[in-house]
């Protein structure tokens, strides 16, 4: 009985994977990124911080695409779902909620060309984000088949680091945002989600940085 | 559909058994005080929910407490986030334990929550959980089976205390089946999302101090 519960399952199989190769063949024509819109969360909101700052997204970041990895064997799952994925922009989608962001911690914010605040003699530093690891997965639960579907994880880090005015650099530290929910073939909601969380961790945690801490107290901010 | 079923193949439908705890007291509600409770799914609060069992879920509970006689008024989730928190949507407000209490020193929030005579906000999740297996026997049949295991959590937050939220539990299991034995079809199944989906509702109401009938469904 069970030999021929493994022939059922391998019929199938052979069957799926056909249908994967004729879905692999339509689809992989649409080769462009996806864009994401990631939603700033802007309640709690932190405490404003009266002071204008630069801000400075280099290239890696602005450009930064993320490309689903080919794991498994040829057209197991894992691979099907790399194949038919596309790349998500994570840069751009990056460089907008970033700005919302510091937009809510601070009195002002401006784009500047380099580490360092330049003729703006007003700002009181300049940020420079980076993207330090974007991790993805799918897993499957341990049972045989299954019937409520895989899980998803997603989990991006930024790093920042903060200069003087001079470019100087002042402190340096990153945040996280992790998710984990149920998996949606082809939704870039895991994206969207582990991001906004990243810049909660940046909004809500700003001040906890110990060097940003003292950076704050030698310009009169409590 | 269901009843096409059992008339053409011979199946059945029957209710998972389910078993029910809370952990923790409410407060008595003091007379006179604010007494309205909102039920929300918030995937900030429990991201591994899928998002329909998260919904069936609000309604199950608002049902239960709209029959358990709470002594509580509902307060609608649209309303809840209209006063509380004005011009933003809801993904742009962070729902959590650890953030409920940020936003509750906020004198501006807890003003707006005690316009809205809110004092219990109820916030839901869930996991869903199972496997299937298939087997043929030559000339004899074929059959398909499945187990499933549904957990359901109901945590009650008083926003007018700090103490810790009661947790109320609903969980089942069950299993089906489907398939042909000697040209009879048939197909059985013991659904584990309705029954936990209700008892959560009639034990959130209980916690809240409602009275529901015990054998209400």
């Amino acid at each position: 009985m069970r030999q021929q519960a493994h022939r059922v399952a391998s019929e199938n199989h052979g069957r799926r994977a056909i249908a994967r190769v004729v879905s692999v063949a339509i689809l992989a024509v649409g080769c462009a990124t996806r864009t994401l819109e990631p939603v700033l969360v802007r309640e709690p909101r932190p405490a404003p911080i009266g002071l204008a700052i630069g801000i400075y997204y280099p290239e890696e970041l602005r450009s930064f695409v993320y490309h689903f990895p080919s794991r498994g064997g040829v057209l197991s799952d894992e691979w099907i779902e790399a194949k038919l994925n596309r790349p998500v922009a994570i840069g751009e989608a990056s460089v907008t909620l970033l700005d919302r962001a510091l937009a809510l911690m601070f009195r002002d914010v401006v784009r500047v060309p380099e580490r360092r605040s330049g003729d703006r003699t007003d700002l009181a530093g300049v940020i420079e984000p980076r993207i330090v690891t974007v991790a993805y997965s799918r897993s499957i639960p341990p049972t045989k088949g299954y019937i409520i579907g895989p899980t998803m994880s997603v989990a991006i880090t930024y790093g920042f680091t903060l200069y003087s005015p001079m470019g100087d650099q002042v402190a340096s530290w990153s945040v996280t945002g992790n998710v984990t929910s149920p998996h949606r073939a082809f939704s870039t909601e895991g994206f969207e989600r582990a991001m906004r969380l990243a810049a909660w961790e940046l909004t809500s945690g700003f001040r906890s940085v110990p060097e940003v801490r003292r950076w704050l107290d030698e310009r009169g901010i409590k | 559909m269901l009843v096409a079923q059992t008339i053409a193949v011979g199946a059945c439908v029957l209710p998972a058994s389910v078993e029910t705890s809370r952990l923790g007291e409410m407060r008595t509600i003091a007379p006179g005080s604010a007494q309205g409770v909102a039920v929300i799914f918030s995937r900030d609060h429990s991201p591994e929910t899928p998002v329909g069992l998260g919904r069936q879920m609000v309604e199950c509970v608002t049902q239960g407490i709209r029959e358990g006689r709470a002594g509580v008024s509902l307060v609608g989730e649209t309303e809840l986030y209209a006063v509380v928190f004005p011009g933003l949507r809801p993904s742009e407000v962070l729902l959590r334990q650890d953030t409920l209490k940020l936003l509750l020193e906020r004198p501006d929030i807890r003003e707006r929550v005690e316009r809205l005579g809110l004092r219990y906000l109820v916030m839901v999740g869930g996991t869903r959980s199972g496997g299937t297996d298939a087997a043929t026997a030559p000339m004899v049949g074929l059959m398909a089976a499945w187990t499933e295991s549904t957990n359901l959590t109901a945590t009650i937050f008083d926003l007018t205390s700090e103490e810790t939220p009661v947790s109320v539990k609903a969980g089942a299991k069950g299993e089906g089946g489907m398939g042909v034995i000697l040209i009879v079809p048939f197909y059985f199944d013991r659904t584990t999302v309705r029954s936990p989906c209700k008892a959560l509702g009639r034990e959130t109401a209980r916690a809240l101090g409602g009275a529901p009938k015990p054998d209400a469904r």
